[in-house]
């Protein structure tokens, strides 16, 4: 979806993706890429739910799936909590590496801080460097 | 083994407990709407048997914590060791009457010597596994055997010390 944007900017400007990036990495990042060879500048607010943060979950648990009703998976937490957060520091370190190769922004922010106001920020962050 | 409190063997139906409680678990869990199935997913392909194994050991040891609790109580005494293969292990306690009257002679010998023979035959009718003592009573009571033995060789040498040591003795 994101590469079918390309070619409709047609000016260099600021690409903004407010984003849970639950999407396979290297295709986001080749996404992303399109926009950076065009000289457009990219910011990636990558929201997160606190919970899938920290899974403070114990005992058993039914994990429903926001896309789809059908799947679900009911498993023990406390037994898997260890293996989830290894595994999300992975994707993290994945995202977060392949975002600083390609001189993106990548900042995380969770679903309980104001978008707005991280946006308002970063801006005016951003102005300041400029 | 046997149990000097062996009442308290039942105590291991408690182990159940732990598994009922599982039991009923099971269909009660909460639900959360997740956004990160995808970090989900990988995480049970990699531990799925992983995890499935440790939830079991984790049953299983909860299962065994009353059981041995309940077979501790019941106090256990280990008595296999002591049994030899092919003989169940007895205790045989010998006194010997080795005082002066014993000396009586008779057409098969003394009756010091017939109750030597008679011992004798006594240690050799049980099996490996006896424990023998051999006690003398003329004077006083003097244990011949230094204590319980397993060693029949042992126990027999002991029972014609008894003749030899009575005899000296007064000879002295």
């Amino acid at each position: 979806m994101l590469t079918k944007l390309v070619p409709k900017i047609r000016r260099r400007g600021l690409l903004v993706l407010i984003s849970d990036c639950f999407d396979d990495v290297d295709q986001l990042l080749r996404a992303l890429s399109y926009f950076r060879h065009t000289r457009n500048d990219v910011v990636v607010f990558q929201i997160w739910d606190p919970d899938e943060l920290e899974f403070p979950f114990s005992g058993r648990t039914q994990f429903q799936s926001l896309e789809l009703a059908s799947h679900t998976r009911l498993l023990d937490s406390s037994l898997l909590r260890k293996s989830y957060l290894e595994n999300l520091a992975k994707y993290r370190a994945a995202l977060a590496a392949g975002c600083g190769k390609q001189k993106i922004d990548l900042i995380s922010c969770t679903t309980d801080q104001p978008h707005a106001t991280l946006l308002a920020s970063y801006l005016a962050a951003r102005s300041r460097q400029a | 083994m046997i149990f000097l409190n062996a009442i308290l063997v039942a105590g291991t139906l408690a182990a159940s407990i732990p598994l009922i409680i599982h039991l009923l678990n099971r269909s009660r869990f909460k639900v959360v709407d997740w956004g990160a199935m995808h970090l989900l997913e990988s995480a049970l392909k990699i531990n799925s048997r992983r995890v499935q194994w440790q939830a079991w050991l984790l049953l299983f040891l909860r299962m065994m914590i009353p059981a041995v609790l309940a077979l501790c109580l019941a106090r256990p005494v280990l008595t296999a060791w002591r049994t030899a293969a092919g003989g169940n292990g007895h205790s045989v306690v010998i006194v010997i009457d080795n005082s002066l009257s014993m000396e009586a002679a008779s057409d098969e010998g003394s009756c010091l010597d017939k109750a030597i023979a008679q011992a004798s035959s006594i240690v050799s009718r049980f099996g490996p596994a006896t424990e023998t003592t051999i006690l003398t009573a003329g004077g006083g009571v003097v244990d011949q055997t230094s204590g319980a033995t397993m060693d029949s060789k042992r126990a027999f040498a002991s029972a014609a010390r008894c003749a030899r040591w009575s005899r000296s003795s007064r000879n002295r």
